[in-house]
Formats: structure tokens, sequence, C-alpha cells
């Protein structure tokens, strides 16, 4: 989670050196990350919402959960 | 090694200004100032040290990995497995629970000790 911290507060620091150099002879290329690392990240945590909440839900995969507070006992004799 | 400039060849401008810089500092403007940053430095120290979205990438690709892994159980659900058995249904499942709660299976830390044999029902 640091580099997360980290990465949030450069990007505050960024937005203030840009408006401190107006005259920057030098644009600094968006790198692959900025053009589409959002899209990545939304397409990523999209799919797999989908596809986990299918399984978990409609797949009829038997997760073998545990019965306690789960199954209410019934009669087996007979 | 010996400390080299960026900007190691320099233009008639640039070279002009190396001469003013030899004179009082005060003299040079706050333009003047940064350019012969430039000269010496690729990038300021904020450009250096800010962050990237790296992360992002990262944890997209990341999450989008695990969803493969997802797709791939319900590849394997639909044509590896056979039918659930019979063993799992609802009705087996707690006849079978009764019964090993009758038999007492586990009863200092497992399934027995979970249930309350007073009130008939799951311990809380």
């Amino acid at each position: 989670m640091f580099p997360l911290a980290r990465a949030a507060q450069s990007l505050v620091a960024r937005g203030i050196q840009h408006t401190a150099v107006r005259g920057a002879h030098r644009k600094h290329e968006p790198t692959f990350h900025d053009k589409y690392g959002t899209m990545v990240l939304l397409g990523g945590a999209s799919m797999f919402t989908a596809v986990w909440s299918y399984v978990f839900t409609s797949l009829n995969v038997e997760w073998g959960i545990s019965p306690v507070g789960r199954v209410t006992p019934s009669e087996w004799r007979g | 090694l010996p400390e080299v400039a960026f900007v190691r060849d320099l233009s008639a401008q640039q070279r002009a200004l190396k001469e003013k810089e030899k004179a009082s500092w005060s003299a040079l403007s706050a333009e003047e100032k940064v350019e012969l940053y430039r000269i010496k430095f690729n990038e300021t120290y904020a450009e250096m040290n800010k962050g990237t979205n790296e992360w992002k990438t990262i944890l997209g690709g990341v999450l989008f990995f695990l969803g493969l892994t997802g797709i791939i159980l319900i590849w394997q659900k639909h044509f590896m497995y056979g039918p659930v058995p019979h063993t799992f249904s609802e009705e087996w499942l707690s006849a079978q629970t009764k019964r090993m709660l009758d038999m007492r299976v586990n009863p200092v830390q497992g399934i027995t000790a979970q249930w309350d044999f007073d009130k008939n029902e799951w311990k809380k």
C-alpha cells in the first residue's frame, strides 16, 4: 500500500510543478500507464468480478462448506 | 567519475548564457537560471521523484489473470466434472450431520464441540 500512497502524493506534487514551470520546453511523454492504466485497471476489475460472481453463484460447484452454523440436522435412523 | 552536465553540446545561446553565469548571479533572470539548471540536470527533484501510474497496469493485469483462472474453473465444471454426488444434497447433508453429532465426532475442538446439545442448536 505504501507505493500507492507515495504515487498519490506525487500526483499532487506533479500538478503543482506543472503550474509552476510554465515555460517548460520539455513535454514529458505520457507513458503506457498514463494512457491505458485506468482502462486496464477497470477492465481487469470488471472481468474479475463478472467471472467470479458467476462462479460463486450460478456455477453449481460443490465447495464443501462446513455444515457448522449452516445445516440443520435431521433424523437419519430408519 | 567526474561530474558531467546533462547537455554536453551547447548551442551558441547556451554558451553565451554560461559566459553570463561567470558574472554576478543576481544579474540572471529566473528563466535564465532555469535554463542553466536544465543544462546541468535532466530532471528536477519533483520530476525525478514523481510516482507513476504503473500500479494501475499491474493491478489490472493481476485481476485479469485471476479472472482467467475463474474461466478455467468454468471450463472444468462444464466439460470435465461429472454430476455432483447425491451425498451433497440438502437432505443427505442434514442426516449426515445429525449422525456425526450422535456419534460425537471430534468432540474436543471439531464439529461436536460446535453443537449445543442442551439448546439443540449450533453454538454462537
